[in-house]
């Protein structure tokens, strides 16, 4: 009979064993892994990756059993001989598997005996043998990584709780970063320009962790702000155009309909033109001279949208054959592709105009909301803590440059009407105001708060500075820094930082 | 070649042996299996018990069984070798002519029963050694083969050690067994005393003759043993030396002298018969761990320590046995 057959009970039984023999160390040592991964990034005080770490000690768990189980469980004919005789065989199985080779009368009638034997016997008799440390082990590894991974991921960090008002600042943060990314998703950018934009939210997430300081992350924001800004301006070539083609008389109009972005406009100004060229033959050239010469004047790009709908357009304008026959037809031809390719270019750069603005809005509404929390932080102001009111004759406070309100140092006071960018800011003499409605941020709150160093008496740069630069920003929120000087103040707030 | 009719002949007479010898032995099933597998296995035999307990009823039984002749050598301090083997004599031939002719001695016997061979001199105990061991008796310059099947089966009480000769380890070696009779519990006693009440006389009848245990000896010598079974025998031989570096500190301890090779030899031998007395084919580990007590109770010399603590070289035995069975388990 062969040994695979007589064997077989009790050899899946073995394997039985062997598998939960070796479920217990793998499953401790994949507790033990998760715990460690656990632990290492509570210590870093991130979350930790549940789906890499799940991933990884299962790996470890896989590894670990079939290891243990073909190394040292894997029921071979000897081991199953040796634990068949241990239900009463007296070593009548391992002699017959010993001797499977050995012709001899002895050995064949241990044979007949050994089978006879163990045809009686019964796997069920055979007990099925487990380590009950390690079964403790697995359990105790399993809990501690239970609990590790339960506890949240700021359990070791050794800075104070955060109280309310930094958890909202932290939301704040939060929920701008994510509808600028929903924003930017569901735009109808080109790719390109979406990825750009992705770099600089993901450079501003990254700064503003870097920081707690709230002027500071509004200083960053307002960067990002201004980076994102930039990127999409470079996309409204329209004005820049349009305003190129505003200096000539032949192409004002056309100019003034470009940079309003109403494709309505265009396709008029479009069509007067073309009566105007019928009636004027001698125009057609003199009209794509001048638009080609305007386009080398905008600075702007060939391969731009519009810049190419444009040359297109003064170039079929130079070929067509004034005295043919058909000028009409091929003129009327001619701006009706330049009436579409205009207005496809305006669309999309509106389309641009439009995210720009979403964008522009976001980010600011992040700011005032986190200026406000930061004033809502400080509660009431000047409420004796600790002597920091100002006034109280503390050298440090003196010295701080909200001793000069920036409200009430900026030119705002003297805005000249009509210039302020995008027109909807506030009219003339409010300026003024403004500066003073600088003062009502109060930035002695600021100043107290947080950056006073009592010992020293001194402030830290990087906090006034912030300060400062908060103002200054929001001066420019509320329309009180003119155009022509923004650029100007740039420059300074860069050479301060 | 071993066939199935000599593993059944041996089963039956095995068998047979045993209930003759029942007869007339009672309780003490476990000397009177060991002293039979002893004689299967060609082994010699030292019985070791308290007056009366029957050790010299079970020799006298197992020579009726086994119908050898037999003989008696009450062993005392004034006997002399020659008493043991024989001597030459001067005897007077029918010419008249005065010759030396060789009386033997009781030893040319095939069962041997030496009672008391603790209380004989060295030199009369030396004399039975060369029989036990080359199955040969020398005198006058001439060797004299002795009959097989040979054995002896010596006795030695536990007691009255004053004014014995205790046997050196070199001849308590040749022993295979040292068996115990212990003292009868009182259900024995109170058969012993009715038993023989009604007569003294063993009751035991022959049922095998020599040449049947010649056999079963060449039979039992097929008995398969496999190398991890002759691997634990013998590394429970080498676990009673305390010098060898592998011992464990409990025989460092209390052992001062450790079993022979024929210690190996002994357990193997009769591990053979003890398996095909019970109606296996292979020795097994309990085969090894029943007959460590009986090959190893004389070998092993415990120590000044485990004499003032009290552990028996029984105890040795047993501690012995559970170390080595944990070893080869951890394999």
């Amino acid at each position: 009979m062969k040994l695979n057959k007589l064997f077989a009970s009790f050899k899946r039984k073995l394997v039985l064993e062997g598998v939960l023999r070796s479920f217990f160390p793998a499953l401790a040592a994949a507790g033990i892994s998760a715990f460690v991964f656990s632990l290492v990034y509570h210590i870093l005080l991130e979350k930790t990756p549940v789906a890499i770490m799940a991933v990884i000690c299962g790996g470890i768990f896989a590894v670990t059993f079939l290891t243990v189980f073909f190394a040292r469980y894997f029921p071979t004919m000897k081991k199953i001989a040796s634990r068949v005789d241990g239900i009463g065989l007296k070593e009548r199985a391992s002699t017959m598997l010993d001797n499977s080779e050995n012709s001899s009368s002895m050995a064949s009638m241990q044979r007949e005996d050994a089978v006879i034997h163990i045809k009686k016997a019964a796997a069920k008799d055979m007990k099925i043998y487990f380590s009950r440390k390690m079964a403790v082990l697995c359990a105790i590894s399993v809990f501690m990584a239970a609990l590790m991974l339960s506890l949240p991921h700021d359990i070791l960090s050794f800075a104070e709780p955060k109280d309310e008002n930094e958890l909202k600042q932290e939301q704040i943060i939060k929920d701008m970063i994510e509808e600028l990314r929903e924003e930017v998703k569901n735009s109808q950018l080109e790719e390109e320009l979406k990825d750009k934009i992705d770099e600089i939210i993901d450079k501003l997430e990254e700064d503003i962790e870097k920081t707690d300081s709230t002027l500071e992350q509004v200083g960053k924001i307002e960067e990002a702000k201004k980076e994102i800004s930039d990127l999409l301006e470079k996309e409204l070539t329209k004005n820049k155009i349009g305003e190129a083609l505003q200096k000539y008389e032949l192409t004002k109009a056309l100019g003034l309909a470009i940079s309003s972005g109403d494709t309505e406009k265009v396709s008029l100004v479009l069509d007067g033109l073309e009566i105007m060229l019928k009636q004027n033959k001698e125009l057609v050239k003199e009209l794509a001279e001048t638009v080609k010469k305007a386009l080398e004047e905008s600075g702007v790009e060939a391969g731009d949208e519009l810049y190419d709908a444009l040359y297109n357009f003064a170039e079929s304008l130079e070929k067509i054959d004034i005295q043919g026959t058909e000028f009409e037809k091929e003129l009327g031809e001619i701006f009706d592709k330049a009436e579409e390719e205009i207005n496809a270019a305006l669309e999309k750069q509106k389309i641009i105009e439009s995210e720009k603005e979403k964008l522009e809005d976001i980010m600011s509404g992040a700011k005032e909301e986190l200026l406000e929390n930061k004033e809502g932080e400080e509660g009431t102001p000047q409420t004796g803590e600790g002597g920091k009111e100002p006034g109280e004759g503390e050298e440090g406070q003196g010295e701080q440059p909200g001793g000069n309100q920036p409200g009430g140092d900026q030119p705002g006071g003297n805005q000249p009407g009509g210039d302020k960018p995008g027109g909807d800011k506030p009219g003339d003499g409010e300026g003024g105001d403004k500066g003073t409605d600088g003062g009502d941020y109060s930035g002695e709150d600021d100043r107290t708060e947080g950056i006073y160093d009592p010992i020293s008496g001194k402030v830290s740069y990087g906090e006034v500075f912030a300060v400062y630069y908060a103002e200054y920003l929001k001066a420019i929120e509320k329309g009180n820094v003119p155009e022509y000087l923004q650029e100007i103040m740039d420059i300074y707030f860069a050479e301060l930082n | 070649m071993i066939t199935e009719k000599d593993i059944a002949f041996f089963a039956e007479k095995s068998k047979q042996i045993m209930t003759e010898l029942s007869k007339d032995m009672v309780g003490q099933k476990e000397v009177v299996e060991q002293t039979v597998i002893a004689m299967i296995a060609g082994g010699n035999v030292l019985l070791e018990g308290v007056p009366g307990v029957g050790k010299t009823r079970l020799v006298r039984s197992v020579g009726k069984t086994f119908s050898l002749p037999f003989s008696r050598i009450q062993f005392t301090p004034d006997l002399m070798p020659a008493d043991v083997t024989g001597t030459n004599i001067i005897e007077r031939d029918e010419n008249g002519q005065n010759r030396l002719k060789f009386q033997k001695g009781p030893i040319f016997s095939n069962i041997i029963l030496a009672d008391e061979i603790n209380r004989a001199t060295p030199k009369t105990q030396s004399a039975l050694l060369e029989a036990m061991q080359e199955h040969t008796v020398t005198a006058g310059g001439r060797t004299y083969s002795l009959d097989e099947p040979f054995f002896v089966l010596a006795t030695q009480n536990p007691i009255e050690q004053d004014g014995t000769y205790p046997l050196p380890e070199a001849q308590m070696d040749r022993f295979m067994f040292k068996l115990v009779v212990e003292f009868p519990g009182i259900e024995e006693l109170t058969e012993i005393v009715t038993m023989t009440q009604a007569t003294m006389e063993e009751r035991a009848e022959a049922v095998l003759t020599g040449g049947d245990l010649l056999a079963m000896r060449e039979a039992a010598k097929e008995i398969l043993v496999i190398d991890d079974v002759l691997n634990y025998a013998m590394l429970l031989v080498t676990a009673t030396h305390p010098e060898i570096k592998t011992s464990s500190e409990f025989a460092k301890k209390n052992i001062r002298f450790g079993a022979s090779p024929r210690a190996g030899q002994a357990l193997i031998t009769a591990g053979k018969v003890r398996a095909l007395m019970d109606g296996r084919f292979n020795v097994s580990y309990d085969d090894i761990n029943a007959l460590a007590y009986p090959v190893l109770r004389h070998r092993v010399k415990p120590s000044f320590n485990a004499i003032t603590e009290k552990i028996t070289v029984d105890d040795i035995i047993e501690k012995l046995i559970e170390e080595t069975s944990k070893k080869i388990k951890k394999r």
